[in-house]
């Protein structure tokens, strides 16, 4: 992969490592504190928020005001193909999730059902806090967005996502 | 035609006609001799057999070559210098036979009279063709007895036809024992009853022609009561007078032009506008081509416009990604080699995922950067020259569209302001033609019409003259009544005249019998020859003297006399004929052609004497062969002559093209 001339953004460590602190900042946790994310619901706002056509979409079906769109969202090359493999690369998500833990930045629960549910540790909330600017700002945007129906269930959402593509 | 004398019936036949399928049969005859000759059985004697039926004749028996040819027959003849045009049915004799008094030139313009053919039928309005024919040479219409001894005799009607048998010597009959019916009593009897009347030796004569006379003066009568009514009708009815009908014709006639004239300019122009027409349609098929190739680059380019904006969008969206990715790695920071796990607390390695991330240097994010955004305006330039191209390809859709509209513009009014009234202008063009063709339809009736009331005026005249001649006549024959003996006598001298012509070896003893009214020689009756060949020279003779008698005398019968094959049993005849013996006809040397060729000179010598005394003569000859002496010296008396084989420049025949469709 070293040998690779190009660069790929979509693909930076550290633009992935943000989005997840924001992702766990904005989504980790429900009003009265109950954890909500673990690697599965991870992964699936991680993907929303780099497709946001399709959460687009998800927020219209489920009746959720939804977000405004800049053109070169709607209209790009990606948009015009959507991969799907992100939505289960288990072991990216895990290798992120190592980077910010790392660093001290992420804290963990187990729960039977859940397995591993995520919030941010004091630092990483700090370090969240300054991911602002450029593509930040966007996806902060989306996370807005996203607030209403962080609570829904992962079968729910995981139906309607699949609704979506059938279309 | 030569003076005519007034007080003499004639015949003259100027053109037969045979009205055929593919084309028309036509044979010229003049004045005098007319001579047919030809190979057998190439229609010379249907000739004949046509004129014969045109003159009334019961049956015509054609063959198969004038069937598969001929719908009808027509001549033109003149009757007492009168000229008629005389049309028949070849395959139905009982069918009315039309004539016309007018030549073939001006057929159009009279109504036929329909003549019934026969005595046997009730006849129809107009008569019967007998009638008519006896009127037209001035001859009394008679009724004789059937046994001329017997007072108390059925009365017959003397017909053409019977009168007719002094005119046309058949094949059959030539040098025949049976000539004029000899042998058989009744028929001998009304043929010697005819030739009486030929010679006005009957016993009623004089009161024949009183009554014919008187008849005459009826007809007359009749004729001038009928031109009387027919021209109070016209007059009462304003019927237009035969000069303001002949000058609204001819004025027809040159509108008639003019219209047509006009006709074809506008044709001309149509086709000159088609041209037009064409042009415009192939420039208008460039024009649409041309557009759809332009539509399409347009529409290439419209799609690689959204190409160069998506990627451009893609690129924004990079540089913003990269942009976090520099913030990013400075507030996170690079992964630790080690950490206490968030969980066990334990510590975790990290020395592989470390390798990863050297790509992420924030100088080659900033590179990065700063490529895209070289890009994205090296894109905005390929959009914008794109979008240029687009902008000419419409203005020029534009043009093109304009273009093509207008060509279609003036299509339509190509069609609508050129063609159409084109169109209307000659549709009213041709309805004032046909209004005109129409009209003058009306206008030869009209015509017609007035021609009919004019025949009635000159058949008035002629019915004059036909009273002056029957009075001359009747005057003649009231100083000078002719006797049996007298006629006899004369028709003897003349005979002997032609047998010295002829040089027959014995010319004794030339008479005619009282008994038979046959000729003698040598003191022996025509029926006890038993040389064929001796007959034929005595039949011909015989007939020839009657006509020459008939110029002399006070006649009923035309100088008009038909033979088929004078040659007959002169070593020149069809095997078909055996009643003669070969023997006797040696013995009077009658193979000699000196002999046959001075028959043919006499023959011209006669027409010629009765020409000079002014007297219409015709006399048409059929034969196999003539002399060559004739041939050579006499050529403008041919009017036919027929070659099988259709070599030397001759037609095959009568009908000249059967050959070509005989199956």
């Amino acid at each position: 992969m070293r040998s690779l001339p190009y660069f790929v953004p979509e693909k930076s460590e550290y633009l992935n490592a943000g989005i997840l602190l924001l992702i766990i900042s904005a989504l980790g946790q429900t009003k009265r504190g109950k954890l909500l994310l673990n690697n599965e619901r991870l992964l699936f706002f991680m993907y929303l928020i780099k497709n946001p056509v399709l959460m687009s979409k998800l927020l219209l079906r489920l009746g959720r005001p939804t977000v405004a769109l800049s053109d070169e969202d709607v209209f790009s090359v990606s948009s015009l193909a959507v991969n799907l493999d992100p939505l289960f690369d288990y072991d990216w998500i895990r290798q992120l999730l190592k980077h910010i833990a790392g660093l001290g930045l992420l804290a963990a629960e187990y729960k039977k059902s859940d397995g591993f549910l995520y919030k941010l540790t004091e630092e990483g909330g700090a370090v969240s806090d300054k991911l602002t600017g450029d593509y930040f700002d966007k996806v902060r945007d989306y996370l807005n967005a996203l607030d209403p129906i962080k609570s829904e269930s992962t079968s729910n959402l995981n139906a309607l996502l699949n609704d979506i593509f059938k279309r | 035609m030569t003076p005519m004398q007034n007080d003499k019936p004639s015949i003259f036949i100027r053109q037969l006609t045979l009205v055929g399928k593919r084309k028309n049969y036509v044979v010229q005859f003049s004045e005098g001799v007319n001579v047919i000759y030809g190979d057998s059985a190439t229609g010379k004697s249907s000739v004949l057999e046509c004129i014969n039926y045109l003159l009334g004749s019961s049956k015509f028996i054609y063959d198969r070559e004038i069937e598969a040819s001929v719908n009808f027959i027509m001549m033109e003849v003149f009757l007492n210098g009168r000229a008629y045009v005389i049309k028949r049915n070849i395959y139905k004799p009982s069918e009315s036979i039309e004539v016309y008094p007018t030549t073939f030139e001006l057929l159009d313009t009279v109504f036929p009279k329909k003549l019934t053919p026969s005595f046997g039928v009730e006849s129809g309005p107009d008569g019967y063709f007998s009638d008519f024919l006896m009127e037209a040479l001035n001859v009394p219409n008679v009724r004789m007895r059937q046994a001329p001894s017997k007072a108390d005799s059925n009365m017959v009607r003397l017909s053409f036809r019977d009168l007719f048998k002094y005119c046309y010597l058949k094949q059959d009959d030539v040098g025949s024992k049976a000539l004029l019916g000899a042998g058989g009593y009744a028929l001998e009897a009304k043929n010697k009853e005819t030739f009486k009347y030929i010679f006005n030796l009957l016993d009623t004569n004089i009161s024949d022609v009183q009554g014919e006379l008187a008849e005459l003066s009826v007809a007359r009568n009749r004729l001038k009561n009928k031109y009387d009514a027919v021209s109070d009708f016209l007059r009462e009815t304003e019927f237009d007078s035969e000069m303001v009908l002949s000058d609204e014709d001819l004025n027809i006639s040159l509108q008639e032009t003019a219209i047509r004239e006009q006709l074809a300019v506008v044709n001309s122009k149509m086709v000159a506008d088609n041209q037009n027409y064409a042009f415009l349609k192939e420039t208008l098929l460039e024009l649409v081509g041309e557009i759809s190739l332009a539509e399409k680059d347009k529409s290439s380019s419209e799609s690689s416009v959204e190409r160069y904006i998506r990627l451009k969008n893609d690129y924004q969206n990079d540089i913003q990604k990269l942009k976090s990715i520099r913030l990013a790695m400075s507030v996170i920071g690079e992964p630790n080699e080690s950490f206490s796990c968030p969980l066990c607390e334990s510590t975790v390695q990290l020395s592989e995922i470390k390798e990863q991330f050297s790509i992420d240097q924030e100088d080659r994010a900033a590179q990065e950067v700063n490529t895209l955004t070289r890009r994205i305006r090296d894109l905005d330039v390929l959009v914008q020259s794109e979008r240029d191209k687009q902008s000419r390809l419409v203005a020029h859709l534009v043009s093109l569209k304009d273009d093509r509209d207008r060509a279609r513009r003036m299509l339509d009014e190509e069609a609508a302001q050129m063609i159409t009234p084109y169109l209307a202008e000659r549709d009213g063009l041709a309805r004032e033609l046909a209004k005109l063709e129409e009209k003058r339809k009306q206008l030869a009736n009209s015509l017609k019409i007035r021609n009919q009331q004019k025949s009635i005026f000159s058949a008035i005249l002629d019915q004059d003259d036909r009273i002056q001649a029957m009075q001359d006549k009747l005057n003649l024959l009231k100083s000078k009544a002719p006797s049996l003996q007298e006629v006899m006598s004369c028709i003897a001298d003349h005979l002997s005249k032609y047998l010295r012509h002829v040089k027959i070896k014995d010319q004794r003893d030339v008479s005619i019998s009282n008994r038979t009214f046959l000729p003698i020689l040598r003191g022996r009756d025509y029926r006890e020859m038993t040389s064929g060949g001796l007959r034929t020279i005595l039949s011909i003779g015989y007939f020839l003297s009657v006509l020459e008698a008939s110029t002399f005398l006070p006649t009923n019968i035309p100088a008009f006399l038909m033979i088929d094959t004078v040659g007959k049993y002169l070593g020149k005849t069809q095997s078909k004929y055996q009643e003669t013996n070969i023997a006797e006809d040696r013995r009077e040397e009658l193979s000699d052609p000196a002999k046959y060729q001075n028959m043919y000179t006499y023959m011209f010598d006669l027409a010629k004497r009765a020409k000079d005394k002014g007297i219409v003569t015709q006399i048409i000859l059929v034969d196999n062969d003539i002399p060559p002496q004739i041939h050579n010296n006499f050529a403008e008396f041919i009017v036919a002559r027929f070659n099988s084989e259709g070599t030397d420049g001759l037609t095959r025949g009568l009908i000249d093209d059967a050959y070509l469709f005989e199956s």
